[in-house]
């Protein structure tokens, strides 16, 4: 069971507010949306929660442990935010093996498998990276977050560039990843795929927690 | 300083800064030293061409290049960019040693004073006097050097990485500085070396031809290649 | 975490080592270091051939040459050697330096760091940026002499003839020179080793303060040239070598190489590329 808790969250960079006194609690087997206008801080609320940036008011715990204070990323998260990043002169499946091979908690048939369930074949797994479509890029991204079975999966615009059966395998992924227990944390331009997906949807205003709509 | 010193002009300063290094006669108890002055100027010319039109091409330029409606108008404009460029450099190279004359109270004038020519550039020429081809070898054949090298990894900036262009220059510059040849052109960019410095030294008109042969031939290999050219792959090149 | 961090170092080095940019400037510094040894093992075969001319006909001079002063960190008279010796910090860089920039700029630090640490990340970036730059000089420095050692014998020098072995009392492990000229050449070896992994990290410390990856391969080349060209300002006023470009040589090529003046810029450029490195990159946000 893992629990997210934001209590008061603020952040400035260079002067700028970005996330204005946001608190949030996300529990395992619950799907978070983020809703906003572009710019509206949801893709920096999703870094402050994966510790790659820290708050400059409030506190962000994970299973009680703080961001920045007891740990410095939360034990084990798959995220994508904005745009996939792999490397180019590697192919998709090499890309993942890297991945994988820096905890080596899975095996090659886990990496095979995820190909396939983000509908990529093994065949193109083996292309080069930047030989990829736009929409190929995004469903290995999403191959990269789900990969080590994580306990926080962020998910920014996984729609991105995805066909109509990319969106479905997307939506799939989500209900499977929340089955399994993990804290999704979703944003996604197209309201009724958020409203469809989401257990809680928060909506962000110029970094500000504008609406909480619960139980969708 | 010395009353037996001369003052230095203008051009013997512009000489100093340009002038290179004597030929070098390989033997085992002389050991070579690459002319890291005259080195530093071209390399540092050549580094400040090398990322704009590569980049131009990866993002604005793409917008540029399908307004202009051809490619080659957009190929001459990046050569002519870097034609320009370089005059810039050269002009303020020029403006400076002008301006360091003024405040050193040295006279501006074009005469070289053979006592320098040995005595600080160690050229060890046999000419008492030098002729006034030679103001113009200084004055230009380093600028036309830098136009036909900076062309050159233009042109080769699209068969191979920029990155490499660059080094390809590099290995140009060297290659000139060690070897005594006339086909290698960092020796026409070094005015030590020309004949009317060293008796078996370089021409003018040879200098002339080889620089036109670089300039024209990167501008048509660039243009022919360009025609055909793959912008995808330029981004890879960034 | 220990096991993360072995892991991450294996995964680096294999990136660093296995990659295009590595095999294409290992072939080119390897292209240099056979053009210095053809140059050399001709030389000597001349020599060879003009000692059976005038055979018995004075000093034959034997231990003038040597593989000691033949192979490319002992000569300083081959085009092969001008272009290895200057190109060196320009070598280094290529392999793998860019790494952390590119890495960055797509966003691919944020997948590592969140599956190890940001000081893991880090440490390895840095040892495998190390040792990319530095592998790429010392291989080509290896086969060139080991080809030369093919050919001309490894006489060990001798102070008699001190117009073809420019290494004199005082300078870097001199000593060791015209005493154990094997050790001598390994200690060089690991040196240029060490150098050109400096080079190619100060790339990487370069790249936490400027976004353009040309100017942060080339920067590391201008600063050592134009380190190499204030050395004339102290001609006539110190008489130990301050550029790489030279001490870097086993033999001296204007100055001599002076122990504590390489251990200072050794050590200086190490505390100031590791501390970039390690202290920004720790520190820093993730974006």
């Amino acid at each position: 069971m893992t629990t997210i808790q934001m209590k008061n969250v603020s952040k400035k960079i260079k002067g700028t507010t970005v996330i204005n006194d946001v608190s949030i609690t996300c529990s395992s087997g619950q799907v978070t949306g983020l809703r906003g206008v572009n710019g509206s801080g949801k893709t920096m609320l999703m870094r402050l929660i994966a510790g790659l940036i820290l708050p400059t008011k409030g506190t962000i715990e994970i299973d009680g442990k703080q961001l920045g204070k007891d740990i410095t990323f939360p034990d084990s998260i798959g995220m994508l935010l904005e745009n996939p990043s792999f490397l180019d002169a590697y192919s998709g499946l090499q890309n993942l093996k890297m991945l994988a091979s820096i905890r080596k908690e899975v095996d090659d048939q886990r990496i095979k498998e995820v190909l396939a369930q983000v509908g990529l074949s093994l065949e193109s797994g083996k292309k080069k990276y930047k030989k990829y479509s736009l929409g190929m890029k995004q469903r290995l991204g999403i191959a990269g977050v789900i990969l080590e079975y994580p306990d926080i999966v962020i998910l920014d615009e996984p729609t991105n560039s995805l066909d109509t059966s990319g969106v479905e395998l997307v939506k799939k992924i989500v209900r499977q990843e929340k089955e399994r227990g993990a804290v999704v944390i979703i944003t996604c331009h197209d309201t009724d795929i958020l409203d469809e997906l989401a257990d809680s949807i928060y909506l962000l205003e110029n970094g500000t927690l504008a609406e909480i709509t619960e139980e969708v | 300083m010395d009353e037996s010193t001369p003052a230095g002009t203008f051009i013997d300063y512009l000489f100093s800064m340009f002038a290179g290094i004597k030929e070098y006669v390989p033997s085992m108890t002389d050991e070579f030293l690459i002319p890291v002055k005259w080195l530093l100027l071209h390399l540092f010319i050549l580094y400040s061409t090398l990322y704009y039109p590569s980049r131009d091409l990866s993002s604005l330029g793409i917008n540029i290049l399908i307004r202009t409606k051809g490619r080659i108008i957009w190929w001459i404009s990046k050569c002519l960019w870097n034609i320009c460029y370089v005059l810039v450099v050269y002009l303020l190279i020029f403006i400076s040693v002008i301006i360091f004359c003024l405040i050193m109270k040295e006279p501006i004038s074009l005469n070289i004073n053979p006592m320098f020519v040995n005595d600080l550039l160690e050229a060890e020429s046999p000419y008492d006097t030098f002729s006034n081809q030679l103001v113009y070898i200084i004055l230009l054949f380093p600028m036309f050097l830098s136009i036909s090298l900076n062309l050159l990894q233009m042109t080769l900036s699209l068969l191979i990485k920029p990155l490499y262009s660059f080094g390809v220059m590099a290995v140009i510059l060297l290659s000139s500085a060690y070897l005594f040849t006339p086909y290698l052109a960092g020796n026409y960019g070094m005015p030590i070396r020309s004949n009317h410095v060293v008796e078996n030294g370089f021409t003018f008109s040879g200098g002339i031809l080889l620089f036109l042969i670089l300039i024209v031939g990167s501008f048509m290999i660039g243009c022919f290649y360009f025609r055909r050219y793959d912008i995808l792959d330029m981004e890879e090149n960034k | 975490m220990h096991k993360t961090f072995v892991h991450l170092i294996k995964i680096e080095l294999k990136k660093a080592i296995k990659n295009k940019f590595f095999v294409t400037t290992l072939m080119v510094g390897s292209i240099f270091a056979l053009f210095s040894a053809w140059y050399m093992i001709d030389s000597y075969a001349a020599f060879e051939h003009q000692n059976k001319v005038y055979t018995n006909n004075g000093n034959p001079m034997i231990q003038q040459f040597s593989l000691f002063n033949h192979w490319i960190g002992g000569e300083a008279f081959s085009l092969g050697y001008t272009l290895f010796f200057t190109l060196i910090p320009l070598m280094a860089v290529l392999p793998y330096s860019w790494s952390y920039f590119i890495e960055n700029k797509i966003g691919y630090v944020k997948s590592i760091v969140t599956r190890s640490s940001k000081f893991q990340y880090y440490l390895s970036k840095y040892i495998a940026t190390f040792v990319s730059g530095g592998l790429v000089v010392l291989i080509p420095l290896i086969a060139n002499i080991l080809i030369v050692a093919c050919f001309v014998p490894a006489i060990t020098p001798t102070k008699l003839y001190p117009l073809y072995y420019a290494v004199d009392h005082g300078s870097l492990w001199s000593g060791l020179f015209y005493t154990h000229p094997i050790i001598y050449v390994l200690l060089y070896l690991i040196l240029d080793f060490v150098f050109a992994g400096l080079f190619a990290t100060m790339s990487l410390a370069v790249s936490f303060f400027i976004k353009n990856r040309i100017a942060i391969i080339l920067i590391p080349f201008f600063f050592i040239l134009i380190l190499h060209y204030s050395r004339t300002f102290l001609a006539y006023i110190y008489y130990n070598e301050i550029s790489p470009l030279h001490y870097l040589h086993s033999t001296a090529i204007e100055n001599y190489a002076n122990g504590g003046m390489v251990l200072t810029q050794g050590l200086l450029f190490f505390i100031l590329t590791f501390g970039i490195t390690m202290k920004l990159g720790v520190k820093r946000e993730v974006f």
